[in-house]
């Protein structure tokens, strides 16, 4: 029982259904200790309801829940070593913000001595920089304070899974990316393994170090930030995360060093990476990112992996623009170009123009 | 201010000072004045004689009140059992608006349905009832009668005991309605913060769900206990004679003794003595309201 590679927190095939319906289905993950762990989704994909049965305010249909090697599926609510900061922080209206951080550390069993209370409630508040404020009400805070009041809060009593339910759901754009980096450095600062729930990927990506990506109550993927947004393994996933321009191919040459497809939308063959499973006449998506297409007035001189269509759309977004070209056939691709010059507008509406990627930029997605 | 405006604001005032301040402008007069034998049966404040205005003010009636033992033993009374009854009342109400509040919607409109529903009959009737199921050969004592627990009928109609029987039923929906609503706006996400806390259930109702209804027990306690200090049918009906209440003391001095100065005089003190819990509760409302 060394515990070096046991993980914090394992979930075992664990589904929950609500009167039929099925709102986790089969999920099983291991986060290490020390992990913050995104679930990332749309709403209804089951993510909050997946949390929720690691609170233990919902009970598993199927599977279970184990958390340093126990499993703690039958274990109600009060007594799990889980605290969770909810997404409308929930913070005790009647209680000032000492009474609200000291409410866990009062529920404990072997419950310390008042000046032992206040002194760690006193760190924790200086933790979260709200030591000025402990004794003011919850509606005498703004939303950032009551986040971290209730932050800490959420981390007085030591949990050995922290859940974070939206953590930045209830704040304004610019409070956000200032707090997600704060929040995570306390969160690593005290070293809890935490489990976040967001619909916001680019939250997830800033705060996790693991995401996995959750649709209509399954997990679709896996995998660090990069790996999410760079090797998409679903349509979904790679539509989900980011902006992708998405291909419909068949294969139509199968070689030692690369796969050549071909797409009605487009003039010329696309080429891909060897190692593509599947056989010849197989339909494929081709995903390609918009940051990795470049823009031309001239032609390329690549054979493969480039369009032609007319400008329909620009999106200036100040350090880079959004270029929406819509090919013959219709269909409208996304490309992103820096506007590294200040005094340049090479590009305008309905100007003819080439795009074109390596091939390495794009990903093959199967389903 | 617009007309329509005026209109919306003007019609509850012309309504307050035509059917509560000029009759207790009225009843103001009265309590100044003498009893005599006319119509009305009291004399009046100003007369005129030999060319003069004479204002008479008789302040009698309310010193009267303070030289009777029964006056001041009847509002204690009074005070005593709307306050007993009040406490039973938010005792009994509070579980079941917690579980009305709780239930899921479907059931939630039936439930406060049963609880509005016995209001729909009359009042008097429903005392009347009462007398029914408590007399000595009422429901109650031929059931427990029947079962052989007893052998001889309980006394409990014209009791004290009949009387808290009478308001707690009566007045239950006046403290189920303010708890329910106040425990459905409840957040069930602070009773799980507080089970996620460590809390068990006993505790999470203590130090959260207990605390944050308290604007609706007040609000519940006043609708019960200011209407039943002046209550009359009930201690009337089911409380006998032994049972000393304000309501009944204020009916014996208008319609028995005729005397109606000392009853309006009657009448004023109660609501002085109303005025304390009501300004209370208001000053509590305000101060709920500013933060």
């Amino acid at each position: 029982m060394t515990g070096s590679n046991q993980p914090m927190l394992e979930i075992r095939q664990v589904s929950k259904s609500f009167g039929g319906l099925s709102a986790v289905k089969e999920v099983s993950l291991s986060i290490d200790k020390g992990e913050i762990f995104a679930l990332l989704g749309g709403s209804g994909c089951g993510k909050t309801t997946l949390l929720r049965m690691l609170a233990g305010f919902e009970s598993p249909s199927k599977g279970a829940i184990f958390i340093d090697g126990e499993d703690i599926s039958k274990v109600p609510a009060h007594k799990r070593p889980v605290n969770m900061m909810f997404q409308s922080y929930a913070l005790f209206p009647h209680m000032s913000v000492a009474q609200n951080v000291a409410f866990g550390l009062k529920q404990e069993k072997n419950k310390l001595s008042k000046p032992q209370i206040a002194k760690k409630v006193l760190e924790l508040l200086t933790l979260v920089r709200m030591q000025d404020f402990a004794q003011r009400k919850p509606d005498q805070l703004s939303g950032g304070q009551r986040q971290r009041v209730a932050l800490a809060r959420s981390l007085a009593k030591k949990p050995k899974v922290l859940l974070l339910d939206e953590p930045m759901g209830a704040l304004d754009k610019k409070l956000r990316s200032q707090m997600q980096l704060e929040v995570v450095d306390i969160i690593e600062s005290v070293g809890v393994t935490c489990v976040m729930v967001t619909h916001d990927q680019e939250e997830a990506m800033t705060m996790a170090n693991r995401i996995s990506v959750m649709h209509e109550g399954e997990i679709m993927q896996v995998g660090t930030p990069s790996e999410i947004y760079e090797f998409p393994n679903s349509r979904h996933t790679a539509e989900f995360i980011g902006s992708v321009n998405i291909f419909d191919a068949t294969v139509t040459q199968l070689e030692a060093d690369y796969t050549r497809l071909s797409c009605v939308d487009l003039n010329a063959p696309i080429q891909v990476e060897a190692g593509v499973n599947a056989p010849l006449g197989a339909s494929l998506g081709i995903a390609v990112r918009p940051e990795k297409i470049t823009m031309t007035q001239k032609k390329p001189e690549q054979s493969d992996n480039w369009l032609m269509g007319l400008v329909e759309d620009i999106a200036y977004l100040g350090g880079h623009s959004v270029y929406y070209v819509k090919l013959e056939s219709g269909k409208r691709v996304m490309a992103i170009g820096t506007n590294n010059d200040r005094h340049e507008q090479k590009v305008t509406w309905q100007d003819r123009v080439y795009l074109h990627w390596s091939i390495t930029s794009s990903v093959v997605l199967y389903q | 201010m617009s007309w329509g405006r005026r209109s919306v604001i003007g019609v509850p005032y012309l309504w307050l000072t035509l059917f509560f301040f000029v009759p207790f402008v009225i009843v103001f007069k009265i309590s100044f004045s003498e009893m005599d034998y006319a119509i009305p049966p009291y004399t009046n404040l100003l007369t005129w004689a030999d060319e003069q205005l004479t204002l008479s003010l008789n302040f009698g009636n309310y010193t009267y009140l303070f030289t009777d033992d029964l006056y001041i033993r009847a509002y204690l009374s009074s005070i005593r059992i709307a306050g007993i009854a009040t406490i039973i009342c938010l005792l009994v109400a509070y579980p079941i608006a917690y579980v009305i509040a709780r239930a899921p919607a479907a059931t939630r409109n039936a439930l406060l349905m049963l609880v509005i529903l016995p209001s729909w009959t009359s009042f008097l009737i429903r005392i009347y009832a009462w007398v029914g199921i408590l007399k000595n050969n009422g429901l109650i004592n031929n059931f427990l009668m029947w079962l052989g627990i007893i052998d001889q009928p309980i006394a409990m109609l014209n009791t004290e005991f009949a009387v808290y029987v009478g308001i707690v039923y009566a007045y239950l929906p006046f403290m189920v309605l303010p708890l329910y609503t106040n425990l459905m706006k409840l957040d069930n996400s602070l009773l799980e913060a507080a089970a996620d806390l460590g809390a068990p259930p006993w505790k999470v109702f203590m130090s959260v769900t207990l605390p944050l209804s308290k604007a609706g027990m007040i609000a519940g306690s006043m609708l019960v206990f200011i209407p039943s200090v002046g209550e009359f049918i009930i201690p009337d009906m089911l409380g006998g004679a032994e049972t000393l209440m304000i309501g009944k003391v204020l009916w014996q001095e208008f319609f028995n003794n005729r005397d109606w100065p000392v009853a309006s005089a009657v009448a004023i003190v109660m609501l002085l003595l109303l005025l304390l819990p009501i300004s209370l509760f208001h000053r509590y409302q305000t101060r709920e309201l500013e933060s």
